[in-house]
């Protein structure tokens, strides 16, 4: 015969139905979110790392005054890779862009055809799809390049230009502008040879570790400088056209990762909060059975089998709705400034452990938790409802001074102390969340505004190699010493920008560096936050060109947002560096110097452009703030509606008497809902201050995959915002609790009992 | 003997609070008898009852079921105690709220091996065009009918009742303690009925009376009556 208790089940559920339906909203958001941004941004990082695998992406490019054959080439740097010839020529579009083609490439850096064919007539031409797109061109169209007209045959994205900056210094790819396209031969020999740049791309035959890669580098550098007029050289992992695609995807898990752990949180919390609940209405009846010759083990399974079913079904769905929609709007998101070959979905099977069995392990824990311990109770103190511990706390009757009202509200908090903490503890993580997302929005806003402020002088230039002739500079100008080191931080290589101050700085007259010895550093607080550096502590950073490894003792940490940054005088890192004493490669001043030649310009950084990066940042995390402010918002009415609704459940008899005795439905309010309220409101408000700093804690772990670092920041605009979010929300639940404690009738008094 | 309890003595609360409820009870239960125990509010009766059905740990003492000793800590041999031998009657009912009149029956009738016939139960029980409400829309006696059905179903050698008739009426009580005397009759259960209901104890074979958690009067009932006539 078939266990008849399950019959119960549909009808409590049904009969609950408004709980478990918030409590399925509670998973099936958190579940949908977190594991449509993983599996959405997992997929487009294996989109990418295939790309990077199956056409052939460059280990590194290098461009030369003058043209140089491949093979000679591989005579000078060696045999153990591939060159290849990527000559490009910047030209001018009809509709007032720039365009950048390239001959098509057959071994490195493959074009990937979306849409269309490569190139095979003259009149040809494979546009990136992010160009054809901003153009408004398709196949079929036609476009005057270098004032001949071509009909768009293909379109194609570039695994050397996922991010197509017209200089690897550029911050922002604006495609609007500029693109990149692949034309036919005989279209590209027809182009005048004064307007090619002499660009080459090289693959390694075998897979290289860090330290080799840096090895070769200092090679292909020296001996290409020495014999073929080396303009630049840039390995894939400084790439700025590459190198910050994965980063992206890797912040936005992390963030994903983190949201799913607090939503794991609170759904923990309320499935323990409603089982208590659940267990104190049914105590007697479950006395009841195990008086009868129920097993206890029977009565768990029974009692674990809703949460366990609401779970599972749940967290299906959100895991579900993330795999066939929602993935989109963060792919989308990515998809909308890269370039990246069309994404196949693929899901990792940790995300099925993560989605659906962490929460389903810690519902059950929960649960067992709960239950489990009640169980073990003598079936007669079940069956006399006495499964509480007698609280001799001071009663509320002897705070005589409070007066009825208060005491009476006391004593209700009292008897509903559990629901109360949940539902502070409920507030404290909506809150968090919305803090999360907001704050995550106006940090990055102050982050932009600050920037510019915090750029060293209006045009700074950082040169690929020293001017031959500097004699055209303005006097005003000031020339130190940059160079590009690496750091150790979490299991990679962080980059950071070491700047040797000249004696006579004019722009950087707050850093001291005059007495500062040659193992002696100052760094950028910025430095210092995201790698948890103190004053006194010893850093090793290695020279990327030089391979030279520098131990310093840091001695000073000094308020510069400009990025990673240590400081040392212009002198020692020309040592460090090996270069005479009057060498230099970074040139700051205010007004823009037009005599240095656009081929020794290695990054020019204006003001704006500082911001532009960081503002290219939040507009691909825009749909996460607003996803997290959303969550939290619901968070918020899902947690106060439940809680609130258990109290009064839970008070139902008392109102019910209440009301036998006279009391009107404001009065019974005023006893009920008002503390409610005036709790919530002060836990949101009191709340402040410990979100933030758990989210000032939380920050850096957010930002790690990212290669600089910026403040959390919640304004006062966000803060006043999280308490009217919170208000609000909490006096439209109220509103209908009005209602719902108008509906309890007094004829519930009468039909009880006990 | 079916029911034997010897020197049962039970405490609760410690130190100050420490309050003596039962002091030593010595009193035997034949087969197929209806005991009665009496006694004012704070006597123990109830407290005896729970230690009977073990649902209650003892102080000291001893309680045998047909020879077998009640003992908490042997889980195994409670369970089958429970499962097989004892029906519980609550002053309270604690009916399950999803479940119909039927299907709370049924709850106990999965636990049985030798179950009643549960339509036949119904009958006898005047639930049969109950039998697919759900408690709240029962009367307090349907409601305490279908917590004996549910006691019932599963033929239990003892069935303790908790002031079974308690939060009933005049007619409503008759109704069920005439229930009670059929069932003694018709399968030979022993009951053990707690009430401070003096007028009951004229249907019982034995009435124990107790105060102040002590036997003061352990008799049979040589006149014993027909439930129907019994009036207070």
């Amino acid at each position: 015969m078939k266990n008849v208790l399950r019959k119960r089940l549909p009808r409590f559920l049904f009969r609950n139905i408004g709980i478990y339906l918030a409590l399925s909203c509670f998973i099936i958001l958190p579940v949908c979110f977190s594991a449509s941004y993983i599996v959405g941004n997992d997929s487009t990082k294996i989109t990418y790392n295939e790309m990077v695998e199956d056409y052939n992406q460059e280990d590194g490019n290098f461009t030369l005054g003058i043209y140089f054959p491949v093979g000679s080439l591989n005579d000078l740097i060696g045999d153990d890779l591939k060159i290849a010839d990527q000559c490009y020529a910047d030209l001018s579009v009809g509709n007032g862009s720039e365009i950048r083609v390239f001959k098509n490439r057959e071994e490195i850096n493959k074009p990937i055809v979306l849409d269309g064919t490569i190139p095979l007539a003259k009149d040809q031409i494979a546009l990136d799809k992010l160009y054809a797109e901003a153009q408004d061109l398709s196949i079929g169209d036609q476009i005057i390049v270098n004032n001949e007209k071509l009909t768009v045959c293909g379109i194609i994205c570039l695994p050397d230009y996922v991010v197509s900056l017209k200089n690897t210094g550029d911050m922002l790819a604006d495609r609007e502008i500029f693109g990149v396209a692949v034309v036919s031969d005989e279209f590209f020999d027809s182009i005048e040879p004064a307007t090619l740049t002499y660009s080459y791309a090289y693959h390694y035959n075998s897979r290289l570790d860090h330290d080799k890669i840096n090895e070769k580098s200092k090679e292909i550098v020296e001996a290409l400088g020495k014999n073929c007029y080396l303009m630049s050289h840039c390995v894939i992992a400084d790439n700025t056209r590459t190198n910050g695609v994965t980063s992206k995807m890797d912040m936005n898990i992390n963030t994903a990762k983190a949201f799913v752990i607090v939503s794991m949180l609170i759904t923990a919390f309320l499935f323990a909060l409603i089982s208590v609940h659940t267990f104190e209405e049914e105590c007697a009846f479950v006395g009841v059975l195990i008086a009868t010759g129920y097993k206890k083990g029977a009565i768990l399974r029974h009692y674990l089998t809703i949460p366990v079913l609401v779970t599972l079904v749940s967290s299906g769905i959100g895991l579900l709705l993330a795999l066939t929609v929602a993935y989109k709007m963060p792919v989308s998101s990515i998809y909308n400034y890269d370039t990246l070959p069309e994404m196949k979905l693929s899901s990792d099977p940790s995300i099925f452990i993560l989605m659906l069995g962490v929460p389903l392990v810690l519902v059950l824990l929960i649960n067992m938790i709960v239950f489990v311990r009640k169980l073990n109770l003598i079936p007669l103190k079940l069956i006399r409802r006495d499964i509480k511990k007698e609280s001799r706390s001071k009663s509320a009757h002897e705070m005589k001074k409070l007066g009825f009202i208060n005491r009476f509200r006391i004593r209700t908090v009292m008897r509903s102390k559990g629901q109360y903490i949940s539902l502070i503890i409920g507030v404290l993580l909506s809150g968090l969340l919305i803090m999360f997302g907001l704050g995550m929005r106006s940090s990055f806003d102050e982050y932009i505004e600050a920037l510019p402020d915090s750029a060293i002088a209006n045009y700074q230039y950082v040169l690929k190699m020293p001017l031959t002739d500097d004699t055209g500079l303005p006097a005003e100008v000031e020339k130190d010493t940059v160079s590009s080191y690496e750091i150790e931080y979490t299991n990679r290589m962080l980059a950071v920008n070491v700047l040797g101050i000249c004696e006579t700085t004019k722009y950087l007259k707050d850093i001291d560096v005059s007495k500062l010895g040659e193992n002696e550093v100052i760094i950028s607080d910025v430095m210092a936050e995201k790698l948890g550096i103190k004053v006194g502590d010893e850093i090793s950073i290695n020279n990327k060109l030089t391979l030279n490894a520098w131990k310093s003792t840091v001695v000073e940490i000094i308020d510069f947002k400009l990025g990673i940054y240590a400081f040392t005088s212009q002198q020692i890192l020309n040592q460090q560096l090996e270069k005479d004493n009057g060498y230099y490669n970074a040139i700051f001043s205010d007004n823009e110097i037009t005599t240095i030649d656009d081929n020794y310009v290695s990054i020019l950084m204006t003001r704006d452009k500082v911001a532009d990066s960081a503002r290219q940042m939040k507009s691909l995390m825009a749909s996460l703030i607003v996803m997290l402010t959303l969550v939290g918002i619901v968070c918020y009415v899902i947690v106060m509606f439940m809680l609130t609704k258990m109290v009064i459940e839970k008070n139902a008899l008392n109102i019910s008497l209440l009301k036998v005795f006279g009391y009107r439905n404001k009065e019974v309010n005023k006893l009920y809902l008002s503390m409610t309220e005036i709790m919530i409101i002060v836990a949101i408000v009191i709340f402040l201050p410990l979100q933030y700093f758990i989210m000032t804690k939380m920050w850096p772990n957010m930002l790690s995959s990212m290669s600089g670092f910026f403040y959390f920041k919640a304004t006062p605009l966000v803060l006043i915002a999280i308490v009217l979010i919170g208000t609000a929300t909490c006096l439209i639940t109220n509103m209908i609790h009005v209602k719902h404690v108008r509906n309890i009738a007094m004829t519930e008094a009468l039909k009880n009992r006990e | 003997m079916f029911v034997e309890v010897k020197n049962l003595k039970k405490d609760y609360g410690i130190g100050e609070n420490l309050v003596h409820v039962l002091k030593g009870l010595n009193f035997q239960l034949e087969k197929g008898e209806i005991c009665t125990v009496l006694g004012p509010s704070g006597a123990g009766k109830s407290t005896l009852l729970n230690l009977i059905g073990g649902i209650d740990t003892l102080t000291s003492g001893e309680i045998l079921i047909n020879g077998k000793k009640i003992e908490l800590d042997d889980k195994d041999g409670l369970l089958d105690y429970r499962r097989n031998h004892l029906g519980f009657v609550f002053q309270f009912y604690n009916l399950i709220p999803d479940l119909t009149v039927k299907e709370n029956i049924e709850v106990c009738e999965y636990l049985g091996s030798k179950s009643l016939n549960i339509d036949k139960l119904l009958s006898d029980l005047g639930l049969k065009e109950h039998q697919n409400k759900y408690p709240r829309q029962l009367s307090g006696g349907q409601q305490q009918r279908t917590s004996i059905g549910r006691a019932l179903i599963k033929t239990p050698t003892l069935l303790l009742c908790d002031e079974p008739t308690g939060a009933l009426d005049y007619d409503t009580s008759k109704e069920i303690l005439e229930l009670l005397e059929r069932v003694n009759h018709e399968y030979n259960t022993t009951i053990v009925i707690v009430t401070h209901n003096e007028a009951i104890s004229r249907m019982s074979d034995r009435v124990i009376h107790l105060k102040d958690g002590r036997i003061t009067k352990d008799e049979m009932n040589k006149n014993k009556i027909p439930a129907k006539e019994l009036a207070w």
